[in-house]
């Protein structure tokens, strides 16, 4: 056995360990609560992997997941953090919702890749605004990302609630979006709606643009030293720039996709830190693109799953959170065990 | 507008209160950082020690040990932070968001399992003004600064007492050098993991500060999502204040003075609808740190693990 | 070894859905979007939860803390796991059930919003709430209550509910006390109480000395702001009494008693009426405390506008689309 594949082997065992002991935690917390644990584990894996209509919602809860990982991944690769993945697929969410007011009655073929282009226009405007505000001055892109989401929520509780509200719902809830401007459901027994393709597809794009195409080669080295980059003569302002613009679309065609594919209208709460599970994703799939796919399917059958508890057992959703970083906090501890000397 | 609107006393005040938890969190926060050490748990550690410091008020019928609860708590999960990212070197963002899940998920069930589900839920007394002999007597500024609160006050101190400690002695020498260059730092012997671990601690009893300030200065109660989004702002006001403890605090003041302004623009004007109204405090802190930022630089091995080992 | 794991999840998930077969009554099923402990809104509809399962008998469960991304799914499993009937407890929901209800047409839905919507599918029962018909009573307590003629209303979020409470306010104002001002503000938040108590304080500083509450969570930090105030303000609450955190300063709560609603709505399933409206409104599920703190006669006189209202003898219109500040 070579030494690489020893290391793959004690890499399986960490994470099969982890993964024992986080079932052991599961085990703990359902007890100490006063549940069945047989059932808890069983509504986990029903929920989330375990029936056609569980594993259609696991992947309706990708698509936006991977969007946002994939969109984290192109920004982290050029070096700039991007923590307003919540902002941006509010703010595709607005334009996808405004352009497919617009286009009632339009062909579906025509109506459907008009919505998504809006959608990642308006991410990409959000990203637009930390990109050139760090290229240009220099300006710390995290913060501003951060207050763009709060910005961005504000501008969606106005639409929803002012001039797009819908008055029957009597909530902060847009006028459904003309029939012909949403995305075809895969099949009802599944429930799983089309856009999870569209976010497989972005995820490969982005692989492919960051390996395959010279803009990817030099957004990795401005990622990996910019120094070297500029001394090589990359444009470092405009890759990162660029990066954060590309990153921002890609949120926003996740939140085109959620409200073309899921809502069918605009909604305040439309994610539900959809952003800081793109980071985490994107982190752990160590910011690559094709990765992420797997981590993204694994997040979403982890929430799915462990969030049947509260129907199964139930456990209270604060007591389901602290599950699923539980989890989460073991899986980590036994790589970090394996690495320690 | 006049400068009378800008200046209203009550205005001041009140925004020197709401900058209390701002600026506590975001000195705990740099501290941290100054270190080397990312702490993106902040929201939850803030959350979870509201939760504590009430639980502990509640249970105990003391505001001295909800306070103790409450930095314990901040202490206690940043120093979680600090084993995974100092001593399994695993990468800060990850360990920290997964944290602030945990936190806030654990603030909700202590206080579900302490206090359960009623129709009227219990409350602390919150802590009364002590106004300073003398200086409240001062026209404007005594109503303003000295007849507040004694965290007030605590705050102001540790501000100074931060700003000192890290540029002023040769502890704070040694701590900014973990961050800036631990190798450098290790060559000469400075304890890297140690100085770590310890403001880890110390960072986290001031973030459990400021979620204790929150029930006992605003509340008197905990509720779901009390936090709202402090711990976020406070992590920004580190990157506004360029990684200075006054730099930072002023950030808080004038946050939430636009904060509290904006409450008062929406009663005065209905031209505008109140979202728009609501965007200010974070436009505004956007285009002020345009203005402001000239080659700020964050901490150099900033969320970087620090390998003996692999020197390069 | 993998095959036997594989056998082992498709036993237990076999099992499971074995377990979850047809029982002869329906289960119920309640999505809430927040927490049950919160003493407020999510608190009162695990209330009437409880209280269904203890007077109709049917079994039920509950899902707390949905957001709107979530409520769809979640409630797709219930329905797949055998239960009959759905019940959303808030009008963020509607859509959900709009899509959801012909999708499972043997399964029944329990919906609420603010008033009877045209064209719902026919295995849905909607439950509309009319606040503002409880809040114009408020504001007839906050118009003779009054000393500085300056009356105060704090929302969350400017969703068509509170829009129409606080011009239910303005009607009770101008023709109880046309010399009262309201001052109102939208917060952005209803479970804020830090941005609550900073809306509060501000209106407190222009001369409100009562204010009428329209936040959820957010209370706390009103009621704080009325304590740490120099001069006596008063207040009033809705969903759930809470006077009990500052007892010299609630002047009335606005209760809401969704068990009413809910134990009647599933007594009309388990009869067989598979759909249909019920209203909530003073008198049917709302109800008003006895007002405190304020004179006797303003007591007697606000408890007589409540039952004219309860008998539609005083009318409220309803606008829920703009502020009409009527002076």
């Amino acid at each position: 056995m070579t030494a690489r594949a020893v290391a793959r082997w004690q890499a399986a065992l960490a994470y099969a360990v982890g993964l024992a002991a986080a079932l052991g935690v599961l085990a703990v917390l359902v007890v100490a609560l006063g549940g069945d644990v047989l059932a808890a584990v069983g509504s986990v894996v029903r929920a989330s992997l375990g029936s056609a209509a569980g594993f259609g919602q696991t992947l309706n809860k990708t698509a936006p997941l991977l969007f946002g990982s994939v969109a984290v991944i192109l920004g982290l690769r050029a070096g700039a953090f991007n923590i307003g993945v919540d902002g941006q697929i509010y703010a595709g969410a607005v334009m996808a919702t405004g352009v497919a007011f617009l286009l009632a009655g339009w062909p579906r073929p025509l109506a459907v890749p008009a919505v998504l282009l809006a959608g990642a226009a308006g991410g990409a405007l959000l990203g637009a605004v930390p990109g050139l505000l760090r290229a240009r001055a220099g300006v710390n892109e995290i913060f501003v990302t951060v207050m763009l989401n709060f910005i961005a929520l504000f501008l969606v509780e106005y639409l929803s609630t002012g001039p797009w509200n819908d008055p029957t719902a009597g909530e902060a809830i847009t006028r459904a979006v003309p029939p012909g401007t949403t995305l075809p459901l895969l099949g009802t027994r599944l429930g799983a709606h089309s856009g999870v393709i569209l976010a497989f597809a972005a995820a490969v794009a982005v692989w492919w643009l960051l390996y395959r195409t010279v803009f990817g080669y030099e957004v990795r080295a401005v990622g990996d030293n910019p120094i070297a980059a500029r001394l090589g003569g990359i444009p470092v302002g405009r890759t990162v720039a660029l990066a954060l613009i590309g990153s921002g679309a890609l949120a926003g065609l996740g939140g085109a996709v959620e409200v073309s594919g899921f809502h069918y209208r605009l909604i305040l709460g439309l994610s539900p830190g959809y952003g800081v599970m793109s980071i985490l994703i994107a982190v752990l799939s160590r910011r690559h693109p094709l990765v992420a796919i797997a981590t993204s399917l694994a997040f979403a059958a982890l929430v799915v799953g462990t969030d049947s508890l509260q129907r199964s057992v139930g456990l209270p959703a604060s007591a389901v959170f602290v599950v699923q970083a539980a989890v989460l906090l073991v899986l980590l501890a036994s790589e970090g065990l394996r690495r320690s000397p | 507008m006049s400068w009378e609107l800008l200046l209203d006393p009550s205005l001041v005040r009140l925004a020197v209160s709401m900058a209390v938890p701002l600026a506590l969190a975001s000195a705990g926060e740099l501290l941290m950082e100054r270190a080397g050490l990312l702490n993106v748990a902040i929201e939850g550690m803030v959350t979870l020690a509201a939760a504590g410091a009430f639980l502990g008020a509640f249970a105990s019928g003391s505001t001295g040990v909800g306070l103790l609860v409450g930095a314990a708590a901040g202490a206690g999960v940043s120093r979680l932070l600090a084993h995974y990212a100092v001593a399994w070197r695993r990468d800060q963002v990850t360990v920290g968001l997964t944290l602030y899940v945990l936190c806030v998920g654990l603030a909700s069930l202590l206080y579900r399992l302490v206090v359960g589900v009623r129709l009227t839920p219990p409350r602390v007394e919150t802590l009364p003004p002590v106004p300073l002999p003398y200086l409240e007597n001062l026209p404007v500024v005594g109503e303003v600064l000295f007849r507040q609160h004694a965290l007030v006050y605590a705050t102001a101190a540790v501000v100074v007492a931060l700003h000192a400690f890290l540029f002023h002695t040769s502890s704070g020498l040694r701590l900014r050098a973990a961050g800036e260059n631990p190798v450098a730092a290790d060559t000469v012997g400075v304890d890297v993991f140690g100085l770590r671990v310890r403001a880890a601690v110390a960072g986290g009893v001031l973030v459990g500060l400021a979620g204790a300030a929150l029930p006992f200065t605003f509340t008197g109660t905990f509720t779901e999502g009390i936090a709202g989004g402090r711990g976020w702002i406070a992590l920004m006001l580190v990157i506004f204040g360029r990684w200075t403890p006054l730099g930072a605090a002023a950030g808080a003041l004038l946050f939430a003075y636009v904060e509290a302004f904006q409450f008062k623009l929406a009663l005065l004007s209905k031209a505008v609808p109140p979202q728009f109204l609501q965007m200010l405090p974070y436009a505004f802190a956007i285009l002020v740190l345009v203005r402001a930022y000239r080659g700020a630089e964050a901490p150099q091995a900033l969320g970087k693990p620090y390998d003996r080992e692999a020197r390069t | 070894m993998r095959r036997s794991v594989a056998g082992a999840v498709l036993f237990m998930v076999a099992f499971l859905g074995a377990a979850g077969a047809a029982p002869s009554r329906p289960r119920l099923a309640m999505i809430l979007p927040g927490v049950i402990q919160d003493a407020d809104f999510n608190a009162v509809g695990y209330q009437a939860l409880k209280e269904v399962q203890a007077t109709t008998g049917v079994q039920t469960a509950h899902s707390e803390q949905v957001s709107v991304a979530d409520a769809e799914r979640v409630a797709r499993e219930y329905l797949s796991s055998g239960y009959g009937i759905v019940a959303f407890h808030g009008g963020q929901y509607l859509t959900i059930v709009q899509k959801l209800a012909p999708l499972f047409p043997d399964a029944v839905f329990i919906m609420e919003s603010s008033g009877q919507i045209p064209g719902l599918p026919p295995n849905v029962w909607n439950i509309g709430r009319k606040f503002y018909e409880g809040f114009y009573v408020l504001g007839v307590l906050a118009a003779l209550s009054t000393k500085t003629n300056r009356i105060g209303y704090v929302a969350g979020i400017r969703l068509p509910d509170f829009v129409a409470s606080l011009n239910a306010v303005f009607q009770a104002v101008g023709k109880y006390n046309p010399r009262a001002e309201v001052l109102y503000t939208f917060v952005g938040d209803q479970n804020d109480p830090v941005k609550a108590r900073q809306a509060a304080e501000s209106q407190i500083a222009a001369g409100v000395d009562f204010i009428l509450i329209s936040v959820n969570l957010g209370t706390v930090g009103i009621i704080e702001a009325a304590r740490a105030a120099r001069r006596p303000v008063l207040l009033t609450t809705f969903y759930t009494d809470k006077s009990s955190y500052a007892p010299q300063h609630f002047a009335a709560s606005l209760l809401s008693n969704f068990g009413k609603p809910y134990v009647e709505v599933t007594r009309q399933i388990l009869a067989g009426r598979r759909g249909g409206y019920y209203e909530m409104r003073p008198g049917s599920g709302f109800g008003l405390t006895p007002p405190r703190n304020v004179p006797p006669e303003v007591s007697r006189r606000v408890q007589q506008v409540w039952r004219a209202v309860v008998l539609r003898q005083e009318r409220v219109e309803e606008i829920t689309d703009r502020v009409v500040e009527r002076r």
